[in-house]
């Protein structure tokens, strides 16, 4: 009875329709005409297609390396920002405000703000780069134009919303290390490198994992981003799981492969849910 | 040693400056843009920092006055507010089951929901706009506020569920003790406890509640059903003619309500965070 | 036998009927309003000019006063058309006239209902289609859409640059070439995107036909490999060099800000352009014209977005919404219609060509007649889901793309390009 709105919701809303898109990804379906069951042909036929192979390319380079990435600088953020609660520096409440920025704005509002910095006429960052003598001209460097650029400038776009994520929550577990394993540690004579490591890392493990698993499935289902800035080109270079599954199922109208596209995201996902399953269950016991 | 202290402080400011300038920046663009005059905008010649012309309100205004972005903020906020308080509401009862009723699949139950989150965004829009279709709610903000706590629950449950853990029992029991019902106990003794990790679960909720898009954008496309995020990046092109001016203008406006949330409630969010998901 | 009103029936009654109230209220009940009959509603994309909405909504409020109707206009933009369209079939209810860009006619023909009558009556009062009409609504033996118009891909150029390198009026892509050369010497050169954008596809597409290449045959089989593509590959080989690098990253405002910057001498796209320069920067606008389809090798083409408007199958009131579309029709409707686009968009029969808004403004002389040239996206194929596909996957600009960057050459590229269309469904 408690538990029963919740599980009405998401049986209504996320398990019929999941049910519904398995359906729909074994079949032919398009707008406009219903379709008839095909197996397993929309996926042997996507794992054929080039688009399609350097989609999962893509998808795997982007969640990845903005993952790490986004581990690296957030942990970094956050250990500096643990000082500024540590020794109460003013003005830390404000810069965990401003630090918050890129994560807690629209991303489609804040994408198109990015989308106007690498315009390739009148790009801010070409412009600057122009006037510290790197390029010569401001549309040399065509950051949504070419395939390496783009992809570029996609990964950067997700790490720069990203990293506040990080930064928060590992600073919310940083925070919550008792002052007093640090004091006893440096009685004992312990390196501030050997403090973290044999501390910091190890109580923070939990909330680490659990923040890159967070991170991998929405980096990995990521929409947005892509949308906004290069609609998945040029080139194909820059399509994600997700926006090939819009452009094949809305754009061109086929429902059943979209469908089939969007649900190549599972395996990996099933993966990482597995995972970070596990390690709640083990937080909790602690 | 003050002396010491002072340059560790000088370290940790100069160490968070690059990070605050590399969040910052875009938004300093954003603004500026806004106010630069059409042609400004346009001139290779201009630095593009700082303005030559003076600055214009003329974006503002025309987002105002010939476009729906009032509306678009409304339906923003109506869609967000009440998906969210729909969706803690859920997870409220949710969590307090599973922290605190063992029974038969518990366990399961809560892996369950959790493991909703298996299922993104990006895979349902289309299925779910084929259900949505069916329950004749396709375009109109119904379809939003309906779909919204699908992605809002999971995570709210769980933040929800590993805060409840956290309370000790016995309030509860000495009130059950004293003739209130369950129902009574959670709502009395302790929700008024609970309040930093219900916070938490409601700024987070809220936050990813106004950002959404791809659902914003897949189920509704009438003019004056749309969310800020969709309304802007679908009318203000025209064809292909970017409106900048009036983008960046309806990106900072787009903003502004959910870091003003932020700005007042980060603390709550953060104890809210350190209670509930270290421990 | 008298009901017993017990108490518990009365609350389950007034239960339902406060249940039904608070549902019909919602508006999730059909509606089973008496006079049902007397409502149409329309959908249509948003223009580049809002003018032209403003015209649609005036025609649409006549008829409605005509004829007894209540009329309701809604404007979408146009990347969300076909979202809008996917969920109307789905739930199989929503307006009763629908606005279809390009293949959609041909994509939605199983939802469109049969408007014939309409098409071959205006073909007896006045004379045949543009052809590009037929291929776009005229599926399977019947017409499923109503023609309206094209916004069309005509060039726009500076004058005075042009003047400035002994150049007059581009009329072939030899012209472009010619003039592109001495263009890129003073440093205002030509430009068209070669990159995943709508205007990118249709940039290339004339090219390809003017050159006498096709990317499939009407039978739908792969024809892309041939010497005809091969020489439409040297030529924009040719030119690239003198088009600036940022082409690849063009969306489709990018050609815009090109001219409108001062820095562009030339480009393909509608008159968008030159509507846009007219207010901010008049002396920019001052020296812009416009010329009408190029001429290759093998011939003249041209191609545009083209517009309809069809009837669904499941509107409730599909006599009225045949009677609009006819009602747009009358000759003096089109006339006002086509007035409010300020020339933006262009007929889709011969009998509007030459329209006063077009011989006002001598600028806009060069595109007279351009619809005829016109031919629809992924000609001479088949109008189908695979003409879809290789539209939104950006076929034909990334082989180009691939060859200008270096990454293939031509051959290799022209077999990439098979390969797609045969992944896309071709044979």
């Amino acid at each position: 009875m408690f538990v029963a709105p919740a599980v009405i919701l998401l049986a209504l809303l996320v398990a019929y329709p999941f049910l519904l898109s398995l359906y729909l990804a074994m079949s032919d379906a398009v707008v406009g005409a219903g379709g008839r069951f095909v197996g397993v042909a929309q996926f042997a036929r996507l794992l054929r297609q080039e688009i399609f192979q350097q989609t999962l390319r893509n998808t795997a380079l982007y969640a990845v390396s903005a993952v790490v990435t986004k581990t690296a600088l957030g942990m970094i953020l956050a250990v500096i920002l643990a000082g500024f609660s540590r020794h109460r520096l003013p003005g830390s409440r404000l810069i965990r405000a401003l630090i918050l920025l890129p994560w807690i704005v629209p991303t489609a509002l804040s994408t198109v703000g990015w989308k106007w910095m690498f315009e390739p006429q009148y790009s801010v960052i070409n412009w600057t780069l122009v006037h510290l003598g790197v390029i010569g001209y401001i549309s040399d460097l065509q950051w949504l134009g070419e395939p390496h650029l783009a992809r570029g400038a996609v990964i950067l776009v997700n790490i720069w919303r990203g990293v506040p994520f990080f930064a928060i929550n590992l600073l919310a577990g940083l925070i919550a290390i008792p002052e007093e394993f640090y004091e006893a540690a440096e009685a004992d004579g312990a390196s501030s490198f050997k403090r973290f490591w044999f501390i910091t890392v190890p109580l923070l493990r939990p909330i680490l994992a659990t923040v890159i698993l967070f991170s991998l499935i929405m980096t990995i289902s990521d929409f947005n981003i892509v949308y906004v800035l290069t609609r998945g080109g040029p080139l194909n270079s820059t399509h994600l799981l997700a926006t090939l599954s819009h452009q094949v199922g809305l754009l061109t109208g086929e429902i059943g492969r979209g469908a089939a596209v969007s649900l190549f995201m599972l395996p990996f996902l099933m993966v990482i849910v597995f995972y970070q399953l596990r390690l709640m269950r083990r937080a909790w016991e602690w | 040693m003050v002396a010491r202290r002072r340059r560790a402080a000088a370290v940790y400011y100069l160490s968070v400056l690059p990070f605050v300038l590399f969040s910052l920046f875009p938004f300093y663009w954003m603004v500026v843009t806004s106010f630069k005059q059409n042609s400004e905008m346009y001139d290779l010649r201009a630095i593009p920092f700082w303005f030559r012309q003076p600055p214009t309100l003329e974006h503002y205004a025309f987002l105002f006055s010939r476009t729906h972005f009032l509306t678009w903020m409304g339906n923003n906020v109506v869609v967000a507010v009440v998906s969210t308080a729909a969706a803690v509401a859920i997870s409220i009862l949710a969590a307090y089951a599973l922290a605190r009723l063992r029974f038969r699949g518990s366990d399961a139950l809560g892996g369950t929901i959790f493991a909703v989150y298996l299922v993104p965004t990006t895979l349902l829009f289309i299925p779910l706009s084929q259900v949505l279709g069916f329950l004749r709610l396709v375009d109109t903000r119904w379809a939003l506020i309906v779909s919204y706590p699908t992605f809002l629950v999971p995570f709210a449950t769980w933040l929800l569920m590993s805060y409840f853990r956290t309370i000790p029992y016995d309030m509860e029991e000495s009130a059950m003790i004293d003739g209130c019902t369950r129902l009574g106990a959670l709502w009395r003794v302790v929700l008024p406890t609970a309040i930093p990790g219900v916070l938490t679960a409601m700024l987070f909720s809220f936050t990813l509640s106004w950002n959404e898009f791809i659902y914003a954008v897949t189920f509704v496309s009438s003019t004056a059903q749309k969310t800020i995020g969709p309304g802007v990046v679908t009318e203000l092109i025209r064809g292909d003619v970017f409106y900048w001016g009036e983008l960046m203008a309806g990106a900072v406006l787009g903003s502004v309500p959910i870091a003003a949330a932020y700005a007042f409630l980060l603390d709550y969010y953060i104890a809210g965070l350190t209670a509930g998901a270290v421990k | 036998m008298p009901v017993r009103l017990t108490r518990r029936t009365f609350l389950k009654t007034v239960g339902a009927a406060g249940a039904a109230y608070g549902l019909g209220l919602a508006g999730r009940f059909p509606q089973i309003a008496v006079g049902q009959e007397r409502e149409l509603s329309v959908l249509m994309y948003s223009s580049f000019v809002p003018a032209n909405d403003q015209e649609l909504r005036r025609q649409a409020a006549e008829f409605g006063r005509k004829n007894g109707v209540k009329v309701t206009m809604d404007f979408i933009s146009i990347p969300e058309m076909a979202a809008k369209q996917a969920a109307e079939v789905q739930s199989q209810r929503g307006h009763d006239v629908i606005a279809l860009e390009n293949l959609q006619t041909a994509l939605l023909q199983e939802q469109l209902e049969d408007v014939t009558d309409i098409c071959t009556g205006i073909a007896k009062k006045w004379g045949p289609w543009h052809p590009v009409a037929s291929q776009a609504c005229f599926v399977n033996g019947r017409w499923l859409a109503v023609p309206r118009n094209t916004v069309a891909f005509h060039g726009t150029y500076r004058e005075d640059y042009f003047a400035q390198v002994g150049e007059r009026f581009p009329a072939s892509w030899n012209d472009i070439l010619r003039a592109a050369k001495k263009l890129r010497a003073i440093e205002h050169p030509v430009g068209f995107a070669i990159s995943s954008c709508g205007d990118s596809n249709n940039s290339l597409q004339p090219l390809l036909w003017a050159f006498g290449a096709k990317a499939v045959t009407p039978q739908g089989e792969v024809a892309i490999e041939s010497p005809e593509t091969e020489a439409a590959i040297a030529y924009v080989q040719e030119l690239f060099p003198l088009m600036d690098r940022e082409v690849l990253a063009w969306d489709n405002a990018g050609n815009n800000r090109f001219i409108l910057s001062g820095r562009g001498s030339w480009t393909l796209n509608p008159v968008s352009v030159y509507m846009s320069a007219k207010g901010p920067t008049p002396d920019l606008a001052a020296r812009l014209n416009h010329h009408g389809a190029l001429l290759g090798p093998k011939g003249r083409f041209g191609i545009g977005d083209f517009y309809s408007f069809g009837v669904w199958k499941f509107a409730r009131n599909k006599g009225a919404a045949k009677e609009l579309l006819q009602y747009f029709y009358e000759e003096a409707n089109m006339n006002a219609f086509i007035e409010s686009g300020g020339g933006f968009n262009l007929p889709a029969h011969p009998k509007f060509d030459r329209h006063p808004v077009w011989r006002r403004d001598p600028k806009l002389e060069g595109i007279i007649g351009y619809t005829k040239w016109q031919r629809l996206t992924g000609w001479p194929g088949p109008a189908d889901r695979r003409a879809q596909a290789m539209w939104t996957t950006f076929v034909i600009p990334n082989m180009f793309a691939q060859v200008v960057t270096g990454k293939l050459t031509p051959k290799v590229a022209m077999n990439w390009a098979a390969r797609q269309l045969r992944e896309i469904g071709y044979s």
